[in-house]
């Protein structure tokens, strides 16, 4: 019985490796540590105080201060101005009134010839009838210039192809040439 | 007039002091409402800058009909986030939330971490709408009125949102709790 107690306390001698122990110290402190576990009523009762803490968040300093500047000296385009001026909307509204009122005001008197319509549709009709007459105008006077023009092309009896005259043109220009020269020497004293 | 409607006549007037001091005020806010529905550091520093930009070049279209700036700024936020969904859906990273509102205890960043992080992706679930509720209720506790006026809702419409969300978020995290706990 003694024996056994003595062996029993032998028993206690016994030594992890060192080796294994380091190791395993090392990869045990190394392992992520999971959360201590809290009741999941807890999280989701929580749940504003963890969105709070959220709201701690702050931008980093230094790109706050960059973005800032960078933006405080962007061009800031020229705003376009609103379409619709209600000044100018006021203006033609009393504008429309005032002739309104006065073509009812005296129904009997003719109305503005601008605003009466069968005037402006005469007006429109006769526009077109004026046009129209131009353009045949402008046709015919076309028609008879180049008329002219391939009947001048194929008459060989015409002026500039007339010997005659082509030779009386020569002797212009040769006696126009005679008093270059005499010009020349002219001038040839004088330089002299 | 307050300190805040003088502010933005100022601006109006292409105050750049002004602007400055509604950018000082504002940023932060409009920072973290965009880092929650982008989950990502350098999106929402891109997006908050093209956010105050936008209203400094278009201050002039500010009309207060009594309702705050902020209301106005949020309005362009949502719009800012939307608009990056609409052309760029990236994958998000949770990261830089958790890191930037955990405290300073390792223990407690550890504890802080694993909510907000629960948290987070639970808003991320809910619909885009109820999204945005939530931070602005429970993160930056604005008014109902405000929140009404960023969205363009009834003040009514606003409160059965906000219930309805929470009770949403809720459900949410319970179920996300439980997997985690399964998961390890």
């Amino acid at each position: 019985m003694e024996n056994i107690i003595k062996k029993l306390k032998k028993l206690k001698d016994i030594q992890p490796d060192a080796e294994y122990g380091q190791r395993s110290k090392l990869v045990i402190l190394a392992a992520p540590v999971f959360p201590k576990a809290k009741p999941v009523f807890q999280i989701a009762e929580n749940i504003l105080e963890i969105l709070k803490k959220i709201g701690q968040i702050q931008p980093d300093a230094e790109y706050g201060r960059l973005s800032k500047l960078a933006i405080l000296n962007a061009s800031v385009a020229p705003q376009k101005r609103p379409f619709f001026n209600w000044q100018l909307a006021f203006t033609m509204a009393e504008l429309l009134l005032i002739l309104i009122s006065g073509a009812l005001i005296n129904d009997s008197r003719p109305t503005a010839p601008n605003l009466n319509a069968q005037a402006l549709k005469t007006e429109f009709q006769n526009l077109s009838i004026n046009i129209q007459l131009a353009k045949i105008e402008y046709s015919q006077n076309v028609d008879e210039a180049v008329s002219l023009a391939l009947k001048e092309i194929t008459d060989k009896q015409t002026d500039h192809l007339n010997p005659i005259i082509l030779e009386s043109e020569q002797n212009k220009l040769n006696s126009e040439s005679s008093n270059s020269k005499d010009i020349d020497n002219l001038l040839n004293q004088l330089l002299l | 007039m307050n300190g805040e409607e003088y502010l933005v006549k100022k601006a109006i007037n292409r105050d750049s002091e002004a602007f400055g001091s509604l950018y000082d005020h504002y940023l932060p806010a409009i920072y973290r409402f965009i880092l929650l529905k982008t989950g990502n550091k350098v999106t929402t520093e891109d997006l908050a800058h093209q956010v105050f930009l936008s209203a400094w070049q278009n201050i002039e279209n500010y009309q207060a009909k009594g309702f705050p700036f902020s209301s106005w700024l949020y309005r362009i936020a949502n719009n800012a986030v939307i608009d990056y969904y609409r052309t760029d859906k990236k994958h998000l990273s949770l990261d830089n939330i958790e890191e930037a509102a955990a405290g300073n205890n390792l223990e407690e960043k550890i504890d802080q971490r694993f909510e907000l992080n629960l948290v987070r992706t639970a808003i991320k679930e809910l619909p885009d709408e109820q999204q945005t509720i939530i931070i602005m209720k429970f993160v930056e506790d604005l008014t109902n009125k405000e929140i009404a006026a960023a969205l363009g809702k009834s003040e009514g419409a606003v409160k059965t949102a906000q219930h309805r969300s929470i009770q949403n978020i809720k459900k949410i995290v319970n179920g996300k709790y439980n997997q985690k706990i399964k998961e390890a």
